[in-house]
């Protein structure tokens, strides 16, 4: 396994460990008269959007995985073509 | 509705500013200006004469102007809680920094979601599509990681007021002679190292952070608002002030961005822009005597279409129709009322 693999590998899972936000709890707690909101539920709505915020500071900070190239072909130098191995002659 | 109290004007009728000094002199000129009334009249005269003079106002406000106020309102509700007293669901005093910080962030975001029942942004009118950037999902996200992004950790505090209260939700008004007044309304007035500071909200879906955030910020200078912020505070509050902070947010679909940056005036800057003020003046004394205020075609795209583009490009003898039909008269703005 190559260097870029494993880095690429090690961002998914630490993307994945993030706490997940659940937008419809949020949408049922907006959805509710917010004058009877309790103190619980803006708790609830206040400890998502933080969740929300720390996912987007992880995943601004995290660095893209460099792509990885194609297998490279093997680059043959001019002058030692040989014409017969490529089925021309 | 009383009829001796009717905000309805029409051409030629004078508005009621209520209980609140007319802004308009014995002839009818304005004498107390404010960022707003100034920057309608450079802008274009025609819309100055509509909606200051005769008050039509957009039967459906701008959500940009909704969503500011809200985010306003809310942050300057957090500090007006964090810096007062409060007290526990037992009753007890609330002393513990981050306590209050928590309580605070609490009663803003619960005044926030009352505050915006029912506001959604409309359509794109491009488009037709739902805007999806200032909804008020992202109005209570932006408030949340404002407070977590500055919070109890902000360099910039807001100084306390002879009465002990923060100085926040400031309105002013001064003279500036000539029989002219200045008001205003300021967000804050902060201590931010050993100077003190106008700090001024804005949401915008510009860029406000890195390279790209120069061409955000350098809107403020010049600028109408911010030369009257730098003027008046420290004349009104008696403090010296040493700029304005302009405290941006950017509301984008997925996450908001908060930057800040300085803007400041020399005296010789501000000497210009009183200059400035004088000369508006006279101009709007000239459109008044002869009765004709100018429309500024140039203006008419600006910001995304001026609101009476619709009717200035009717003929004449039709606009009161449709004035009538597609615009309001609710609410005169008055730069004598405090906000």
């Amino acid at each position: 396994m190559t260097s870029d693999q494993t880095d690429v590998e090690a961002q998914s899972e630490e993307l994945a460990n993030l706490a997940q936000v659940d937008p419809r709890l949020i949408q049922e707690l907006f959805d509710k008269d917010p004058l009877a909101l309790t103190d619980q539920d803006l708790d609830v709505i206040i400890a998502e959007f933080r969740k929300d915020r720390a996912n987007y500071i992880q995943e601004s900070s995290t660095p893209k995985a460099k792509k990885t190239s194609a297998k490279k072909e093997a680059v043959i130098p001019l002058g030692q073509i040989d014409l017969a191995d490529l089925g021309l002659i | 509705m009383d009829s001796t109290h009717t905000n309805y004007a029409v051409v030629g009728e004078k508005v009621d500013y209520g209980a609140w000094p007319s802004p308009l002199d014995d002839t009818g000129v304005q004498y107390a200006w404010d960022s707003v009334s100034l920057g309608l009249l450079k802008t274009c005269p025609r819309k100055y004469q509509l909606t200051i003079l005769q008050n039509w106002q957009p039967k459906r406000r701008s959500h940009h102007l909704d969503f500011g106020i809200y985010y306003h309102s809310a942050i300057e509700f957090y500090l007006k809680v964090r810096v007062g007293e409060q007290y526990d669901t037992d009753g007890v005093l609330v002393e513990d920094r981050q306590a209050k910080h928590e309580l605070a962030v609490r009663q803003a975001i619960r005044k926030a979601l009352i505050d915006s029942v029912g506001y959604e942004p409309g359509p794109d009118a491009r488009t037709g599509k739902p805007k999806t950037d200032k909804t008020r999902y992202n109005l209570i996200r932006s408030l949340v990681w404002y407070f977590e992004h500055y919070g109890l950790s902000d360099p910039c505090t807001p100084i306390l007021l002879a009465n002990g209260k923060p100085a926040v939700e400031l309105s002013f008004r001064f003279d500036i002679g000539n029989d002219l007044m200045l008001a205003g309304h300021l967000d804050q007035i902060v201590q931010f190292g050993d100077d003190r500071y106008v700090l001024d909200h804005k949401t915008t879906s510009s860029t406000v952070t890195g390279a790209s955030a120069a061409y955000f910020f350098k809107n403020f200078n010049p600028d109408n608002q911010m030369s009257l912020y730098s003027l008046g505070s420290s004349i009104a509050f008696q403090t010296p002030i040493r700029g304005v902070i302009v405290d941006a947010a950017q509301i984008a679909v997925g996450f908001t961005a908060f930057g800040r940056d300085l803007t400041h005036r020399s005296p010789r800057q501000l000497a210009e822009f009183l200059e400035g003020v004088y000369s508006y003046r006279r101009m709007a004394e000239a459109f008044q005597r002869s009765g004709f205020w100018p429309m500024n075609e140039s203006a008419c795209g600006n910001y995304g279409g001026c609101a009476f583009r619709g009717i200035c490009s009717k003929d004449p003898t039709v606009r009161e129709r449709f004035l009538r039909t597609e615009f309001t008269q609710e609410k005169p703005w008055n730069p004598l009322e405090p906000r």
